[in-house]
């Protein structure tokens, strides 16, 4: 059980698959992961957990919290039922808009957001190494959805659990 | 067909017919830069024969063969500086076919053992206070074993290419860094055109930061931002932020798009590392005042 996440970005013509069912949207993903174009993905390691509860209303619920924020991590369609993956699309519209949206998050704010993740069910260590170590991740993730904006490609967040 | 994936410039040699080069001379000769740089992209995105992969992996291989068989020769089809793009003839393909086949691996490991290894006084891997650049810098994965294999690959790509008759595209983009410019678009409004993202037109140059202080600098830290005299004071501040409990100051040069952290360590010049390129690409996307079309 690594939890390790990953944000692909893909060809906006391309991911109808991910609608044919469980195995599919799985298959699609594999064949991401397999090519691993590092030009084309961002991981965020196990700091996707605390990204999302951050950006969204503390939780880690699917559509908590204000869009488009909360579409970062867990948002846009999931495509995936199962409980053992998470694989969650959002098209290119919508990526623009996270990346605006991620724009303009700072770090005193982002900051606030995470030392008050522990009232809200975090789990996670909540301390100074583990918030420079959520805020290296989001910076990174923050700056792939620039570039997948600016490229105009779909996307899907991955996490195995 | 033959691919490695990376974070280097896209690379490689792609087999083409007659017809496909004649076509891509004649839009070089009559068309814009644009329309041969699309059909070429075509031309690579098919099914044709290939050796393709990471200019990077492959620049040791090219400093070995240097004066013996020079990789990326050929005729230009392409005038603007972000892509070279050039043609081999089947005569030329015949030829390259011919000179790769004569390397021996003795030989080769003998120029490969007298590469220059990344000189020691390169601030980019030298510690503790420069940190290394989070990107691998040339030399970081020299490997004789990899550097035979892609000979192996290339050798076998022309002697396919030269048995076919086939003509070549030898296609990259260019190590050249590539500013964003201004332009009015169609309808009248300025619009900032960008080419796509490369790390390399975002890493530190290391040549930038071998000047900085190791051991504090002389003055308080503000004091080497602001002063003239200052270690920092050409670079510009572009924010402020907390890590190890600790402030840092993002710093940049004007007319370069690459970006320093340089940790205040109690008033003095702490710890200075190079920002990711992909994080130095979104700060300077921030800059731009108008909306951004990437380059074709």
């Amino acid at each position: 059980m690594s939890c390790l996440g990953v944000h692909f970005s893909f060809p906006a013509a391309q991911g109808g698959s991910l609608w044919d069912g469980d195995e599919a949207a799985r298959a699609f993903v594999a064949e991401l992961e397999e090519r691993w174009d590092t030009y084309y993905l961002q991981e965020t390691d196990k700091a996707w957990d605390a990204i999302h509860r951050c950006l969204s209303d503390g939780t880690l619920k699917w559509g908590a919290g204000d869009w488009p924020l909360c579409g970062a991590v867990l948002g846009g369609e999931h495509m995936y039922l199962g409980s053992d993956f998470i694989i969650c699309f959002i098209d290119d519209e919508e990526i623009t808009e996270i990346a605006g949206a991620l724009d303009e998050v700072t770090q005193p704010w982002f900051r606030e957001r995470y030392f008050g993740l522990a009232a809200r069910g975090y789990e996670g260590p909540v301390s100074e190494p583990d918030f420079d170590y959520t805020w290296h991740w989001f910076e990174l993730m923050r700056a792939f959805f620039r570039k997948t904006a600016d490229e105009g490609r779909h996307m899907v967040f991955t996490a195995d659990q | 067909m033959t691919e490695e994936s990376g974070r280097g410039r896209p690379y490689g040699y792609f087999a083409l017919t007659a017809g496909d080069a004649a076509e891509l001379r004649a839009r070089r000769a009559s068309g814009t830069d644009a329309d041969v740089l699309a059909r070429a992209r075509q031309l690579a995105d098919g099914p044709a024969d290939r050796v393709a992969g990471d200019d990077r992996a492959w620049e040791p291989l090219r400093r070995c063969l240097a004066g013996r068989y020079q990789l990326g020769q050929g005729e230009p089809v392409f005038g603007r500086r972000d892509h070279d793009l050039r043609l081999l003839d089947a005569g030329q393909v015949a030829e390259a076919a011919a000179a790769l086949a004569d390397v021996e691996q003795d030989w080769l490991r003998e120029r490969f053992e007298r590469l220059p290894r990344p000189a020691l006084s390169d601030p980019l891997v030298e510690g503790p206070l420069l940190l290394r650049n989070p990107e691998p810098v040339p030399g970081d994965d020299l490997d004789f074993d990899a550097t035979w294999k892609r000979l192996t690959l290339l050798l076998a790509f022309f002697a396919r290419a030269s048995m076919a008759g086939a003509w070549v595209l030898y296609f990259t983009s260019s190590p050249f860094w590539r500013p964003a410019r201004v332009e009015t678009g169609p309808d009248g409004a300025p619009r900032v055109i960008r080419p796509p993202y490369r790390p390399e037109d975002y890493r530190v140059e290391s040549n930038s930061i071998r000047s900085l202080p190791k051991n504090g600098g002389s003055w308080p830290f503000d004091a080497e931002l602001d002063e003239r005299d200052g270690a920092l004071y050409s670079w510009t501040e572009v924010g402020r932020f907390i890590r190890g409990g600790r402030t840092w100051v993002r710093l940049t040069r004007s007319d370069f798009e690459y970006y320093i952290d340089v940790e205040n360590a109690d008033d003095r010049i702490g710890r200075i590392e190079c920002v990711d390129p992909l994080i130095a690409y979104w700060q300077a996307r921030r800059t731009d005042q108008y909306p951004v079309r990437l380059e074709d």
